[in-house]
């Protein structure tokens, strides 16, 4: 997703959170619905003000964070671990578990 | 549950032995944790010795380690960064039928944020990976 597709997520991750209608959060934040439909759908992109009032507008702040980008490689072991079901990770952690005692009886 | 169990089962591609619990501190739940740890095998980890806990032995509310039947458990009432029980963002996840209640990885990654100790910033960049796996997963399901 590019940087203005998560931009579009964040507003609609914002109201899903805060249980909002596009038109409640319109109300809330000053502006229209259409323009939150906009953001949601990507067709417009909201500067950093819009963004932060509509965070007030859920109850939250909004603060930047600059942290380590995640690898591919984790994302997507992460990815196929979340293919499986909870039951099913919580095995295949207790197979790993089996494999390193063994490997530690190797040593 | 919190912790890299918690995380794990959350998709976190993190292995790791150690399972740490975080009780709600009430007398009624250190019976019932007492009673579950002697269910499996509780023992000291410095000696080994066969532990029969009763709800009593939690009421201090401090971080304890012991060595059980099914692998090594943290008891940890409050944590640094994260707070207790009532403080703590949490998900449901069905383990067969038993429905656990486990931190959620944003918890996780402000508390080691917060942390920032060599060992948990090394933790981070897996933790990053996993809410983005997540993050796609919830996308992808709209």
């Amino acid at each position: 997703m590019d940087k203005f597709g998560a931009l579009s997520g964040l507003v609609r991750e914002l109201r899903d959170s805060a249980g909002l209608s596009q038109r409640e959060l319109a109300t809330r934040a000053g502006t229209s619905q259409p323009a939150i439909a906009r953001y949601e759908r990507g067709a417009a992109t909201p500067g950093w003000t819009t963004v932060e009032r509509l965070a007030a507008a859920c109850g939250r702040n909004l603060r930047i964070v600059v942290e380590t980008k995640p690898d591919p490689a984790d994302i997507e072991s992460a990815e196929r671990l979340l293919e499986l079901t909870p039951e099913a990770r919580l095995r295949a952690l207790a197979r790993y578990a089996r494999l390193h005692e063994a490997a530690r009886g190797l040593r | 549950m919190i912790g890299a169990v918690a995380a794990w089962l959350q998709g976190n591609p993190t292995v790791t032995l150690d399972l740490d619990v975080m009780p709600r501190r009430d007398l009624d739940n250190a019976d019932r944790l007492a009673a579950a740890l002697n269910s499996l095998g509780v023992r000291s980890p410095g000696n080994g010795n066969r532990a029969e806990l009763d709800g009593g032995d939690f009421l201090g509310w401090q971080v304890q380690r012991f060595d059980t039947d099914a692998g090594p458990l943290d008891v940890v009432p409050l944590a640094a960064g994260i707070g207790g029980f009532e403080d703590v963002a949490t998900i449901e996840l069905a383990l067969g039928d038993i429905a656990v209640r486990v931190i959620t990885i944003d918890e996780v990654i402000a508390s080691k944020e917060q942390l920032g100790r060599p060992k948990d910033t090394a933790a981070l960049p897996a933790l990053y990976a996993t809410r983005e796996a997540l993050r796609r997963r919830r996308e992808a399901e709209r």
